[in-house]
């Protein structure tokens, strides 16, 4: 049999699914030949590795809102020590509201955290005042106590989807009549305000927040099968619809019968989830890769990594769970 | 929406492209399964595939594998599209299912080939840009991959050792936990 010859771009597309649970493959790989080392040691193959399987990354912690008979409201819960802390009672309802729960350590690095000081923030219409108004309310887990921090005398539905921590805010999607709009938390001034979302935004695009390139804040929604994209210019103080991508050049045609729904975004990432007829996939933006997560489920939101929201409904909380032991 | 879809894909699969294999053959397939790859997806928003598409890195004998895994995967897409018409959804799981898992039979047969065949799949995949193809293919090959040693890749492979002796003691020095 005459040597059996592949294109360096083959070859990587072969390497590149070695799994990274036993590294001394790749290792190995270089040993094979010239070529196959070429390709191994290149730079932008590795940067491919590491994108292709970084979904398998999970930690932090996770915050549940239970309807459980014996504990109502807000859990935290630490995957790794499988510590649950529950929140007591806060005040007033929290209905339509946008919830993150964030490390309170002073200077953390996020990497290891574990069982240290948190904070739960939770954007919320407030019903008991006369006015219309929203408000801000942190919890602390050192204290054990929620505080309310801030409040706008305007009403809007915020979104049970997750919420991007970006800079130094964090940002939650809120909606009144068609229209939508974006609270923003301020972190350090622990301040609310609210941004009017793209003006060529359309309400069907069911969006979400994500990271934009270069970090800030960007918003993604699908409608039609398209992908759009659009980020927030803080200079210019204005949304620019950067890019559509037609989710039809991306996906398996068998996931495709019609239009995916966004479930989510890894945060710091260009990583966004999509639920589908034949099951849930990630996507990188930038480079168009794609790996299916979860098989198919009712999977309403999903935020891997930094912190984990699902709606009031018991049966998406099992679900999540289950997307969440695929990574 | 939905049905204006559908129409649209209609309309699309009655459209029939030409390709011919680097041995001058030539295939007539539809639009829908030609569009499976994005090289062709390509030259036919590009208007340039009057007269067929030559295709001169693919010979008959992986052009018509390659056919038919798209002609698969395709028909899987339509089927499933008109099964979501008469949405219900315990019916939709159904039928669903059993495509899902028909499609799965399809490609474990599909992969049933010769090293050499399974080469050329991944460079006509690559070349032709159809990325589930590729997915597969790779994926093969991969898990043949791992675990052996350089010495088993090789010869499965039959691919040619040209490193130096001094090159292969350098990087087993460099990566010796990988051989213990």
């Amino acid at each position: 049999m005459p040597p059996l010859e592949l294109i360096d771009d083959a070859t990587a597309e072969i390497l590149l699914r070695l799994p990274p649970d036993d590294p001394a493959s790749l290792v190995r790989a270089t040993l094979v030949s010239k070529p196959w080392r070429r390709i191994v040691s290149d730079r932008a193959f590795l940067r491919r590795y590491r994108d292709w399987w970084t979904l398998d990354c999970c930690h932090g912690r996770v915050l549940f809102h239970t309807i459980d008979l014996d504990a109502v409201g807000f859990v935290v819960w630490d995957p790794v020590t499988d510590d649950k802390h529950y929140l007591p009672e806060p005040e007033y309802e929290f209905i339509h509201h946008g919830a993150a729960v964030l490390c309170a350590a002073d200077g953390c690095n996020h990497l290891d955290c574990h069982g240290g000081p948190f904070h739960v923030v939770v954007v919320t219409p407030d019903q008991n005042r006369e006015e219309y108004a929203t408000v801000a309310s942190v919890y602390s887990s050192e204290t054990r106590a929620w505080e309310e921090v801030s409040y706008l005398e305007i009403q809007c539905q915020v979104v049970a989807t997750p919420c991007l921590l970006a800079g130094d805010a964090l940002y939650f999607i809120a909606t009144l009549g068609l229209g939508l709009f974006i609270f923003k938390y301020d972190l350090t001034k622990r301040e609310l305000s609210v941004m009017n979302g793209p003006e060529d935004y359309h309400y069907e695009l069911l969006g979400t927040v994500m990271t934009a390139d270069g970090g800030g804040l960007g918003l993604a929604g699908v409608g039609n099968f398209k992908l759009h994209l659009w980020s927030w210019q803080d200079d210019a103080k204005k949304w620019v619809h950067d890019r559509i991508i037609d989710l039809k050049s991306l996906l398996p045609v068998h996931a495709l019968p019609t239009s995916p729904m966004l479930i989510g975004f890894m945060e710091g990432s260009d990583t966004i989830f999509m639920n589908t007829r034949a099951g849930a996939f990630a996507i990188k933006v930038s480079s168009g890769l794609v790996r299916k997560v979860g098989e198919r489920g009712r999977y309403y939101s999903v935020l891997p990594y930094r912190s984990f929201y699902t709606p009031d409904l018991a049966e998406a909380s099992c679900h999540h769970y289950e997307l969440m032991k695929t990574y | 929406m939905a049905s204006a879809g559908s129409g649209d894909e209609k309309a699309a699969a009655a459209a029939m492209i030409t390709l011919i294999s680097s041995d001058n053959e030539k295939f007539e397939v539809t639009e829908a399964t030609a569009t499976l790859s994005q090289t062709i997806r390509h030259m036919i928003e590009d208007g340039c595939t009057d007269g067929g598409v030559p295709l001169p890195n693919v010979t008959s004998k992986i052009l018509a594998r390659v056919i038919e895994y798209c002609k698969k995967h395709a028909t899987a897409a339509a089927g499933e599209e008109g099964s979501s018409s008469s949405f219900s959804d315990a019916a939709f799981l159904e039928v669903d299912r059993a495509f899902l898992e028909e499609l799965e039979e399809f490609d474990d047969a599909f992969l049933e080939v010769d090293r050499a065949t399974l080469f050329d799949l991944i460079l006509a995949a690559n070349y032709l840009d159809i990325k589930g193809l590729l997915n597969l293919t790779c994926q093969k090959v991969a898990d043949s991959v791992k675990g052996k040693t350089p010495e088993q890749i090789r010869e499965m492979y039959n691919i040619v050792n040209d490193l130096t002796p001094e090159e292969e003691a350098e990087i087993r020095r460099e990566t010796q936990w990988a051989f213990e």
